[in-house]
């Protein structure tokens, strides 16, 4: 350990120099936008993954051969060891066109008001719910908070099943437009949450008019458009807060999406899937048990198995390459906050040369005068780290008390929550970021303070003195 | 009396781009203890120079500086500043103390070398206590807590001869220390070094241009042009 002197007089230096409290403030800047805006990032991208698994099977088979029959394919995934439970799925791509509980059918050349909704298109995910329930998570994003009850479905075993009054009244409703009553029950559709509460007046109970088309036999042996239109009934909502899967599906029955497609079960002999959600074993190698189901099937479906993440790859790593970038951004916030360490102990260094001089007189070393710049650099990294983690910490604990307090009183947010569909800003404090931060703030400080700290050692204690 | 620091057949010499300027000619000098030793002679001819490597703050360019008769040039520069730290003080003209701490801890300061922060929290209260009495020896017991500029040139070279003081030296290196003071406060200045002098038996190398000054002490070397002329 250096001399007591030089501990003495890089602690007074320190504190006779204001300036020495812009470094440390440069120094607190940069720990505290690392720790707190990373924290946010990391909050968020632990959010968007959640969603994500919460919206994909731990694997789907997917791209798969035309007419793909479940009943052939789900036995050879399930000879797996390493498979839990399959699930058969079905998605075609439709418009809908929802009708409000008050809207009207016009007669004559005028067309049906329905209410608007700003994306028309969607992807219909048809699902078996109690196959589904076993495969993959999906089924349990029909429990929506308590802030959005009013649109939960009735019974989570039977999601696309409206209570019996109320679909007499969704009949009712239904059938203005058409010549002819709706009777019985319509089939259900499950929208999301996000979907729903962005601006589009429709309510469970609600009619929803779905548009499929598809590529038909002609007679004459060619192909033709065929389209189908079916009246369903908006039975309650999801929420995967997966931003994407949430903007782009809407559930509902499998034999529903079927008929769509002229599957139905009376229709065709064949379980018709485009997709099979599988799930595997807890702790099973994902990429693993992928490479033998593709195998498997290679024959019978074709297809890839994609793991959740392959599944989400282009959003996960979208995301994650935004955090990458905003990381490089803030170290470069720590350099120059570096610099001003460096700026500090430079003209610290230039104005005690004849302090030098008399240190080296008095018996002062050239590596104790070094640690008086050294411990300067250290003392400088060390309050600001101190001060900009407790600032960083503070900062996301309190983020969305600040958040809202910004939103009542300037009308603005600091992170608009509902693009990410998130409930709140969330975020995550990793302590071995905050230890890595701090390490990389001194580690930075003792280097550029150790240049001017070399400089300090090297001077000639007797051109230090005539220089005084 | 015994040899304390000696100079043999020194010379230093300074390059100007290429052009070599000698300041000390081969400059045969000896301190006995206890002495105080004028070092007189006109600016530029070198007074300083030798004062900074008798006092090991500059190496000479050839022969050599012993102290208790044991060369120097070659022990570690850990074991020079060491010896400079216990055995050599220094007064100087322009009295060079750091303006960021009092004139107590000016004085402290010297004692805060060679020593850890732990081991110097241990004696602190027998080292402050020591550094408070040599102050108040120099006649500063009031002025304690009181930073460089807002003491007067006397005080602040008083504090300056108590720093020297602090280590207990063997030798005080002076150059010119009363230099930038009015003569009245200069007097004041060298009776305090000639009663250190005398009760402490430190010895002395003064450096003066002053002839008046030079006649008190015990002897005069004279110095011209780099050599010692008598």
């Amino acid at each position: 350990m250096a001399d007591a002197y030089a501990w003495f007089l890089a602690w007074r230096y320190l504190w006779a120099r204001r300036i020495t409290l812009i470094g440390m403030g440069g120094v607190a800047l940069a720990v505290w936008a690392l720790i707190a805006v990373i924290a946010v990032f990391s909050g968020f991208i632990g959010e968007i993954r959640a969603g994500a698994r919460r919206a994909s099977p731990d694997l789907l088979l997917t791209e798969v051969k035309p007419e793909c029959d479940f009943a052939v394919v789900a036995p050879i995934l399930q000879r797996d060891p390493d498979v839990v439970a399959v699930a058969p799925r079905v998605h075609q791509d439709a418009v809908i066109a929802a009708y409000g509980r008050h809207a009207r059918y016009v007669q004559a050349t005028r067309p049906v008001e329905t209410s608007p909704l700003s994306r028309n298109f969607v992807r219909v995910l048809g699902i078996d719910v109690a196959a589904e329930t076993r495969a993959s998570d999906l089924v349990a994003c029909l429990q929506l908070r308590p802030e959005d009850s009013h649109l939960q479905v009735p019974d989570l075993e039977h999601p696309f099943d409206l209570p019996r009054e109320d679909m007499e009244r969704a009949l009712r409703a239904a059938s203005p437009d058409l010549r002819t009553p709706l009777v019985g029950k319509l089939d259900g559709l499950v929208m999301s949450v996000r979907r729903l509460t962005r601006g589009e007046p429709i309510e469970r109970g609600s009619r929803i008019d779905v548009v499929a088309g598809r590529f038909v036999h002609s007679p004459d042996g060619g192909t033709e458009v065929g389209a189908s239109r079916r009246p369903t009934v908006l039975t309650g909502a999801f929420a995967c807060n997966h931003r994407i899967f949430d903007d782009v599906a809407v559930l509902a029955d499998i034999e529903f999406v079927r008929g769509l497609l002229g599957y139905a079960a009376d229709e065709s002999d064949i379980e018709l899937c485009t997709s099979v959600a599988i799930r595997v074993r807890p702790g099973a190698d994902l990429d693993g048990v992928a490479r033998r189901l593709a195998a498997a099937v290679h024959d019978v479906s074709g297809g890839r198995v994609l793991t959740w993440e392959e599944q989400n790859s282009t959003f996960l790593s979208a995301v994650d390459q935004e955090r990458r970038m905003m990381k490089i951004c803030l170290f470069a916030v720590m350099l120059v906050a570096g610099f001003l360490i460096y700026a500090t102990l430079h003209m610290m260094v230039m104005q005690k040369v004849r302090d030098i001089g008399i240190l080296t007189s008095m018996g002062g070393t050239g590596r104790g005068v070094q640690t008086i710049f050294l411990v300067g650099g250290l003392a400088i990294a060390g309050v600001g780290s101190a001060i900009g983690v407790v600032a960083g910490v503070a900062s996301a604990l309190y983020l969305n008390p600040i958040n809202d307090f910004s939103r009542r009183t300037f009308g603005r947010e600091l992170f608009p929550t509902d693009v990410y569909a998130l409930n709140q800003i969330p975020y995550e404090l990793d302590g071995r970021w905050i230890v890595q931060v701090v390490v990389a703030a001194i580690a930075l400080a003792l280097i550029v303070a150790w240049l001017p700290a070399r400089r300090a050692a090297r001077l000639n204690p007797v051109e230090a003195l005539a220089k005084a | 009396m015994t040899e304390l620091l000696r100079a043999n057949a020194v010379t230093k010499s300074y390059w100007l781009g290429k052009r070599e300027i000698p300041v000390l000619r081969g400059v045969d000098f000896a301190v006995e203890a206890g002495e105080m030793v004028a070092l007189l002679g006109a600016s530029g001819t070198g007074k300083s120079t030798l004062l900074h490597v008798l006092g090991l703050l500059d190496a000479p360019t050839s022969g050599e500086v012993l102290y208790d008769g044991k060369p120097t040039q070659r022990l570690p520069s850990r074991a020079k500043a060491k010896l400079r730290h216990q055995a050599i003080g220094f007064v100087f003209q322009f009295y060079h103390l750091i303006p960021e701490l009092s004139a107590l801890q000016n004085v402290l300061l010297g004692q805060m070398m060679f020593r850890s922060p732990l081991a110097y929290l241990r004696q602190r209260t027998p080292i402050r206590a020591h550094a408070l009495a040599l102050l108040t020896e120099v006649g500063l017991e009031q002025r304690l807590d009181h930073r460089p500029a807002e003491l007067s040139g006397g005080e602040k070279q008083r504090v300056a001869i108590a720093r020297a003081l602090i280590a207990e030296p063997r030798v005080i290196l002076a150059d010119e220390p009363t230099g930038n003071l009015d003569s009245q406060t200069a007097e004041g200045v060298l009776q305090l070094l000639f009663r250190i002098n005398r009760e402490r038996k430190i010895a002395f190398v003064l450096v003066t241009h002053n002839e008046e000054l030079a006649a008190r002490c015990d002897r005069i070397v004279r110095l011209r042009d780099g050599q010692i002329v008598s």
